[in-house]
């Protein structure tokens, strides 16, 4: 018994040095992302691309000839879980580097603690500009704000001659930052929001917000939305003829499924997306290609933020010479780089100003980005079709 | 409390109080999420566990406390006095609800709590004008105290609540709620002020995780409707009390420590299972043990008849 005792410690030891020595040697990159809860899908999503660029940074020779480790744990789609596991991350496993979580929510609260360790963060799954309102150093963006969603359609609007928005939106963070963008932009246009109305979260029934619609006669529907309630509200606009020369969402029409769910309806609906494969960007599609080869389906926006995410990491690593929290935070700020995921370029809060957002519509039941021109892969189909006659 | 049991207490305190100088940060920030859960579970024991009248909405109280915690921060009060305040607020809001639900027995007060929690929720969302609606308060480090001042708050509220329930439990008030948890009508006819038992329970009950909501957000920093009013912290309470003994002094404290620790180990290795491997142990302890870890304890204390000496004294 003594003895076993004896060669455990032993074996504990050398465990101990082995393990140091390895650390030494290793770049330890760390997020939680949600693998359980309500962001189950896109923030496995999110892991798997980034995942992607991990395999393909080794291969590479890893950074600053490092080897580079990834240590990730389910947020569960809570925001007081994500804080808990960045102070995790930051304390007991020591990373060197830091990626954000998924969603607005979840990375509110991640960046507090980033910011109270000055800890520098590159997120690539949140768009809620709140995030970059709040005076932090350590919070660097590589989405789209969601205030910017919709500028290209009501600018498309505008030129059509269109005046008068219905703005639906969810009482959440990112539809809320959608519907004031909206605002904004119809204001410096000169365009008029005819109605506005914030609905409950999980909301599926509209009938009677199309009813009240339909009485303002807009020329645009505009909807704060995601997947369920925008496949939900077009479903009964189609009951209810409700029509405009535009109807457009977030989120929803981005997603394979309001396609497949909606079928001819969705024909003509326009929606946003921070990324496509088909985008002319350098790397995007061989990272599509080798995504889909992977996990048998084209990454969405999702996973490309999460490779994108990792090769921001790695330019501005690069670019500081150094693992070390100031250098890094410095090269992110200095950073002008484009990535498979696109330009990346911040401002001195830490937000993203340097990738647009682009505008999909749904055309002969596939989704194609049709704004900004020199993007497209087809031209905009306008007006939107009477319900009777497709 | 026994002389053993004493001794125990100030070990497992001075060990606490020790802890930082010798943890890491993060064992710290775990010892000061078990701190939390004790005193939560304390908390229900003392309405729950003691007069039997089971609340399955005990994270509104917490809910209500992270809001006023994060409120007063933002508003520039210290942090000490957020935390008073959170208790008292959550106190002030349980002494009318009290008043309304402890007249319903049985299941229909544990509705009536799992109710009062969902609609604190929803009005947290839809009071936007306060609480900054689903978009969640998002404070800022510099209103926040440093992870010690978090760490000792913690660890004092959960000594202030066993110590509560100790005393509660040794003395008349405590004797009057168990009587009140057997047999409600018989303790009011041998002339126990049932509604004034109760509602004072109760309200001690809310002020504890208003307390503990309001250091809470002080460690997290960001708050939302659905991470205040969380229905899985409202099953956590329970679990904890089931699992270490209903109704004891030392239970809760046990049943927080068993259930923290099993969790930590379990949920790196299986974050989708790790939730159903503590479902599983639950009903094992319950099936087995159905005073919970504390009945092995106990099962040597009822020879002694203390309950009689006290009541002779």
């Amino acid at each position: 018994m003594k003895r076993l005792w004896l060669l455990m410690w032993f074996a504990g030891f050398v465990l101990a040095a082995v393990g140091g020595a390895a650390a030494a040697q290793e770049v330890v990159v760390g997020t939680s992302v949600a693998l359980t809860g309500k962001y189950d899908r896109t923030g496995r999503e999110q892991l798997q691309g980034f995942q992607m660029w991990v395999e393909e940074v080794n291969a590479r020779g890893g950074l600053l000839g490092r080897k580079v480790r990834l240590v990730h744990y389910d947020d569960e789609s809570k925001p007081e879980t994500g804080a808990k596991l960045y102070e995790k991350l930051i304390t007991d496993d020591k990373v060197d580097l830091l990626i954000g979580p998924y969603s607005s929510d979840v990375t509110m609260a991640a960046s507090t603690v980033a910011e109270k360790h000055n800890f520098p963060m590159v997120s690539s799954g949140a768009s809620a500009s709140e995030i970059w309102e709040r005076g932090f150093k350590n919070i660097f963006g590589l989405y789209t704000l969601a205030e910017t969603y919709m500028d290209q359609i009501l600018e498309f609007g505008k030129s059509k001659g269109l005046k008068k928005i219905a703005l639906v939106y969810e009482n959440t963070a990112f539809p809320r930052g959608v519907a004031s963008g909206v605002k904004a932009k119809a204001k410096s246009l000169g365009m008029q929001v005819v109605y506005e109305e914030e609905y409950g979260k999980a909301s599926t029934d509209f009938t009677s917000m199309i009813v009240k619609i339909k009485a303002r006669k807009p020329d645009m529907i505009v909807g704060g939305s995601y997947l369920p309630d925008s496949t939900a509200f077009v479903r009964q606009a189609k009951e209810n003829r409700l029509t405009a020369k535009i109807f457009a969402f977030a989120v929803g029409p981005g997603l394979p499924d309001f396609g497949k769910n909606l079928g001819l309806d969705a024909e003509g609906v326009m929606g946003n997306t921070q990324w496509e494969p088909t985008l002319n960007i350098p790397g995007a599609r061989e990272f599509a290609d080798k995504y889909k080869a992977k996990h048998g389906h084209e990454p969405g926006y999702h996973a490309g933020g999460g490779y994108g995410a990792g090769q921001v990491l790695e330019a501005a690593v690069k670019k500081a010479g150094a693992t070390d929290r100031d250098k890094v935070r410095q090269a992110l700020f200095d950073l002008d780089t484009v990535t498979a995921f696109g330009r990346f370029k911040v401002d001195a809060t830490g937000k993203q100003v340097g990738k647009p957002g682009y505008t999909v519509q749904w055309i002969d039941g596939e989704r194609h980005v049709v704004l900004p021109a020199s993007a497209a892969t087809r031209k905009i189909v306008y007006p939107f079709k009477d319900w009777a006659k497709r | 409390m026994s002389v053993r049991q004493l001794a125990v207490a100030a070990a497992l305190v001075a060990a606490a109080a020790a802890l930082p100088l010798v943890a890491s940060e993060y064992h710290q920030s775990f010892m000061l999420q078990l701190f939390m859960m004790v005193a939560l579970a304390q908390a229900w024991n003392l309405i729950s566990g003691m007069t039997g009248y089971v609340s399955f909405g005990h994270a509104a109280f917490f809910g209500i406390g992270a809001y006023a915690g994060a409120l007063l921060l933002q508003y520039g009060f210290p942090w000490w006095l957020a935390v008073v305040k959170g208790a008292l607020i959550a106190a002030a809001v349980s002494a009318p609800i009290g008043l309304l639900t402890l007249r319903l027995r049985g299941p229909y007060f544990a509705i009536a709590m799992l109710g009062l929690n969902e609609v604190a929720r929803i009005v947290a969302t839809l009071w936007v004008d306060l609480t900054r609606g689903g978009s969640g308060i998002s404070l800022s480090p510099a209103l926040l105290p440093g992870l010690s001042v978090n760490y000792y708050t913690m660890l004092l509220l959960a000594i202030a609540a066993t110590a509560l329930v100790a005393w509660i439990h040794r003395g008349r008030f405590g004797l009057e709620l168990r009587a009140i948890r057997e047999d409600e009508g018989a303790a009011e006819m041998v002339g126990v002020n049932t509604v004034r038992n109760k509602l004072s329970a109760f309200v001690l009950s809310a002020a504890i995780p208003g307390a503990v909501g309001a250091v809470f957000v002080m460690y997290t920093s960001y708050l939302n409707p659905s991470s205040a009013f969380a229905a899985s912290l409202n099953i956590q309470m329970i679990v904890m009390v089931m699992f270490g003994g209903t109704g004891t002094v030392w239970g809760p404290v046990l049943g927080a420590g068993i259930v923290m620790l099993v969790r930590e180990f379990l949920w790196a290795q299986f974050p989708a299972l790790h939730l159903a491997l503590l479902g599983a142990m639950l009903l094992v302890v319950v099936l087995f043990l159905p005073g919970g870890v504390m009945s092995v304890f106990a099962r040597r204390k009822r020879m002694r008849p203390e309950v009689i000496t006290r009541e002779s004294r």
